[in-house]
């Protein structure tokens, strides 16, 4: 790359930490920074430190003990099995890897920003180098990711955790240049004459094609001869039990599948194992180092084991030595693309700050659907009510009425649905199941997605900061817009297990598959033992209990935000891209945390409600838990409202010329 | 009706506004000119109570902005100099919320007569993104008279306004004041601020200059015409300020020795 380029990257590099190092001059600041320094030294160092627990390293004795087995699958898992998650995650990855084909856009998404544009295109540099300065920018975002990856993962030796940190980002630098790779190749298509873009299109399709054929009839014929065997098998089984067909087709059927897919990771066919073998290097590369059951028993990545063996490489250098390659690779293909991205780069910066100052799907949006509101806002009253109003308006228009009833249509359809097909568990069973999860995953990370609060509203702190509004009335009111949308995708969720409930009707009683989601059975003390009460019942518990953690989530949110606005990404979408994966954990690392130290005095309050009931010869039963949710309501409200009354006072004292309440790039 | 008493607003040690003190009567208009990074925008942001002061006591209609900030709020409105709109909410959407929040009853109604003064009138269901700088300036404006403020700040009002609307605007300032509101206007305009304005404010590095009648600052600079206007003035003040504040190269202190 071009030396000034070097530089301009360094110095931007260096700017941006100078920037951030600056705001530790404010003790706010020093003492969060302090506070995750001794999170890590505390936490996570210990476990970093103690080698003991991985006697073998990755480059250590035995690091090649796994290479012995050509055919192994993946790290610690038994062969077979092995081989098999081994193959089903190259097929995985294959199969994304066709969609970013088939999807990406043909405008190439180099990262450039404005300055960039206006400074850097008019000066005499070559494409080449630009394109360079735009991958090299985002290496730094991806190195992060990959540290904080390699950082909370278990155990390892220096050497361990050096393969780890460069294998997660190769793993990411060749996600963002195969994607840049996909665009800038589609970009060029367009440039070229129609005929010769024929031809290079069809090519790729063709070798697509012909791979996927290819895998398709390998994995068919894998699968034949031993389907084959287990069908006869059964057949004679059935012939010899009278009065136990249906269940000897079915039971036989997927006795059959099991045995044939179990053939296949015992002795994959050599064609199958062979076309896939690039990605299932890939997908041992990216299991064993992301993932700690994946690992080999001796700290290695895995690579070596299922892909490299044969070179006899040792594990983890061969992970990194491959990734070093692909990436290498891929990096060639993107810097020396043809295709002209300056316009498409021009546009992508224009939309960007397009998206700072507006959204472009409401400038479609018609006059009628202009006029919509979630309630009817009257002149006078508490002025809370507007700040609550505006906020909601910024998902959507939609009136308050109207979305509870999307709510109930969903559980309705769910119930429709269900009874139209012969209410199959196979059916309700996972209906149920994403209401069930929509009920629990909501509200504790409310605060994470829903950002139509004080977030959103910081950068327009010209505007608010004179409004005639005591700063904890501010807080509060900004916390309920997000409380809303969060709570009604709850009710859907509620509706959604309701809906399966009812449709299930009797079965519900017999087969016990919504029973083993809700793990509750079998409904001890409730009046006339109905299962569906006890879903109402504990529905509706969640439902208590889940407002106030979605106030609490939302809360914690908002008070980050008005302590360390220099820190927290403003306005009312997060930041999105594969630089910010290790900032993403970290956030949901702190927002779990905060969370689980917040439902602590809850526990401790249901917990001792509980014990005082069985002193007293109650039974625990389904009935008593909207109770013990109004229970367990309260030290969480308590604490929203403390938490309420912080940010109003960091709110009163804000200064929002010592903050950088600007969104970020 | 505003009064400012010995006003500090310092960043990292640098003080933008260093003991500035100015006050404005109901019914007049005052305006502040001053170099750029003289301290205007500060000054008025932080009137407006989105900056908080190093030091100092600001006042509005009699209420302190620090121990009685509501009541002060209630009373004042500012416009800043960019115009800064709610993305997701129209026109009207607007006029709604903050006729709530200032608590104004017959908001509907005001919000009429505001809309097509500033002619406004058929984009009720317009987004800020579909608006003209000029066409958000004057939203800004409207917004901030729903309430019938007393106290009126203004940074740059005319920025971005054609040539109707900035004699609208003007009429609007002096109708505003007439009303008996305080009216505190910065502009690079010299020569909006020395029509419309009774009295001016020069400021430069946080200080004030001058202050008084364009009569009394014309006095108050010896060897300026009769008939000298506020550029003339202006020129003469902060030049002759910048004069006092780093000696001239010649000058004794700087002579080589």
């Amino acid at each position: 790359m071009n030396g000034a380029l070097v530089e301009l990257v360094w110095r931007g590099f260096r700017g941006s930490l100078v920037r951030r190092a600056r705001r530790l001059r404010q003790p706010r600041y020093l003492l969060a920074f302090l506070a995750s320094v001794a999170y890590f030294g505390f936490m996570v160092l210990p476990s970093y430190l103690n080698w003991s627990r991985q006697a073998r390293g990755a480059f250590g004795p035995g690091a090649a003990a796994g290479a012995s087995t050509p055919a192994a699958g993946i790290g610690g898992l038994a062969g077979g099995t092995g081989r098999l998650v081994a193959m089903a995650a190259a097929l995985v990855l294959a199969a994304a890897l066709t969609l970013i084909w088939a999807l990406a856009s043909s405008k190439p998404a180099l990262r450039l920003g404005e300055a960039d544009l206006d400074l850097l295109l008019p000066a005499p540099l070559a494409r080449r180098q630009l394109i360079e300065l735009a991958v090299w920018r985002q290496q730094a975002g991806l190195l992060l990711g990959a540290l904080v990856v390699t950082l909370l993962r278990g155990y390892g030796t220096p050497a361990t955790r050096l393969v780890r940190l460069l294998t997660t980002w190769g793993l990411l630098a060749l996600i963002n240049l195969h994607i840049q790779g996909v665009n800038l190749w589609k970009a060029r298509l367009r440039e070229l004459a129609p005929a010769v873009a024929r031809r290079r299109a069809g090519i790729a399709l063709a070798a697509g094609g012909a791979w996927w054929v290819a895998v398709a009839l390998a994995l068919r014929a894998a699968l034949a001869a031993p389907l084959t065997a287990a069908t006869e098998a059964g057949k004679a089984a059935t012939a010899a039990a009278a009065g136990a067909v249906a269940a000897a087709d079915a039971g036989g059927g997927l006795a059959a599948l099991g045995d044939a897919i179990r053939h296949l990771g015992a002795s994959p066919p050599p064609l199958l194992w062979g076309l896939l073998a690039p990605f299932r290097w890939l997908a041992t590369a990216l299991l064993g180092s992301l993932g700690p059951g994946f690992r080999q028993p001796g700290g290695g990545a895995g690579l070596a084991s299922g892909g490299l063996s044969g070179l006899g490489a040792p594990r983890g250098l061969a992970d990194v030595a491959f990734l070093l390659v692909l990436v290498t690779a891929h990096y060639e293909w993107v810097v020396r693309s043809r295709a002209r991205f300056e316009d498409a780069v021009l546009q992508r910066a224009r939309r960007q700050a397009d998206r700072r100052r507006r959204r472009p799907e409401l400038a479609a949006s018609t006059a009628r659907a202009r006029r919509r509101e979630p309630f009817p806002l009257a002149p006078s009253g508490m002025p809370e009510a507007a700040i609550y109003w505006k906020n909601l308006l910024i998902p959507s228009r939609r009136p308050l009425a109207h979305r509870a009833a999307l709510a109930a249509l969903a559980g309705l359809a769910a119930w429709a649905s269900g009874a139209a097909l012969g209410a199959p568990m196979a059916y309700l069973a996972p209906v149920a199941g994403a209401g069930f999860m929509l009920m629990v995953m909501i509200p504790p990370f409310a605060g994470l997605n829903l950002r139509h609060d004080l977030r959103a509203d910081l950068l327009q702190v010209e505007i608010l900061r004179p409004w005639p509004v005591p700063g904890w009335r501010l807080v509060a009111a900004e916390l309920l817009a997000p409380a809303t949308t969060a709570c009604s995708w709850t009710l859907a969720g509620f509706c959604l297990v309701l809906g399966a409930a009812l449709a299930a009707g009797d079965r519900l009683g017999r087969e016990d598959y919504l029973h083993l989601a809700m793990r509750s059975e079998p409904w001890p003390g409730l009046p006339g033992g109905s299962p569906l009460g006890a879903i109402v019942a504990l529905g509706g518990a969640a439902l208590l209990a889940g407002l106030p953690i979605i106030l609490l989530s939302t809360a914690l949110q908002n008070v980050a935000a008005l302590m360390l606005p220099g820190w927290v990404t403003l306005g009312p979408r997060a930041r999105a891209g594969s630089g910010l994966a290790g900032q993403r954990l970290l956030l949901l690392l702190g927002q779990s945390l905060a969370i689980a130290a917040g439902l602590v005095p809850a526990l401790l309050l249901v917990a001792a409600a509980l014990l005082a009931g069985s002193r007293l010869g109650l039974r625990p039963a389904a009935w008593q838990a909207p109770a013990l949710a109004l229970l367990a309501a309260l030290p969480l409200l308590v604490e929203v409202g403390l938490l309420v009354r912080a940010g109003g006072a960091l709110w009163d004292r804000l200064d929002p010329s010592q903050e950088l309440l600007q969104p970020e790039e | 009706m505003i009064e400012i008493r010995d006003l500090v607003k310092t960043y990292d040690g640098f003080a933008a506004v260093d003991g500035l003190s100015l006050a404005v009567a109901g019914g007049e208009i005052v305006g502040l000119v001053g170099p750029n990074g003289a301290g205007k925008t500060t000054t008025l942001r932080c009137l407006a109570g989105i900056l908080p002061p190093t030091s100092g006591r600001i006042a509005v209609a009699g209420y302190d902005l620090e121990t009685q900030p509501i009541e002060a709020r209630r009373r004042l409105a500012f416009v800043p100099d960019e115009p800064r709109l709610f993305e997701n909410l129209t026109v009207a959407d607007h006029m709604k919320v903050i006729g709530r929040i200032y608590g104004v009853a017959d908001a509907a109604e005001r919000s009429r007569q505001l809309l097509a003064a500033m002619e406004l009138a058929d984009r009720p269901d317009a987004f800020p993104a579909e608006l003209s700088r000029g066409m958000k300036q004057k939203l800004m404006i409207a917004l901030a008279l729903l309430h019938r403020p007393d106290a009126l700040i203004l940074d740059e009002p005319l920025t971005g306004l054609d040539p109707g609307a900035i004699r609208r605007m003007k009429r609007t300032i002096v109708e505003q004041a007439r009303a008996g509101a305080a009216v505190l206007v910065s502009s690079h305009l010299l020569a909006l601020v020395q029509e419309i304005c009774g009295r001016v404010v020069i400021v430069q590095h946080g200080r004030q200059v001058l202050a008084g009648t364009l009569a009394e600052i014309r006095a108050a600079l010896p060897g300026l015409a009769a008939d000298a206007d506020l550029e003339e003035i202006f020129l003469r003040a902060t030049e002759g300020a910048e004069a006092d504040a780093a000696p001239a190269p010649g000058s004794p202190g700087n002579e080589p020795r």
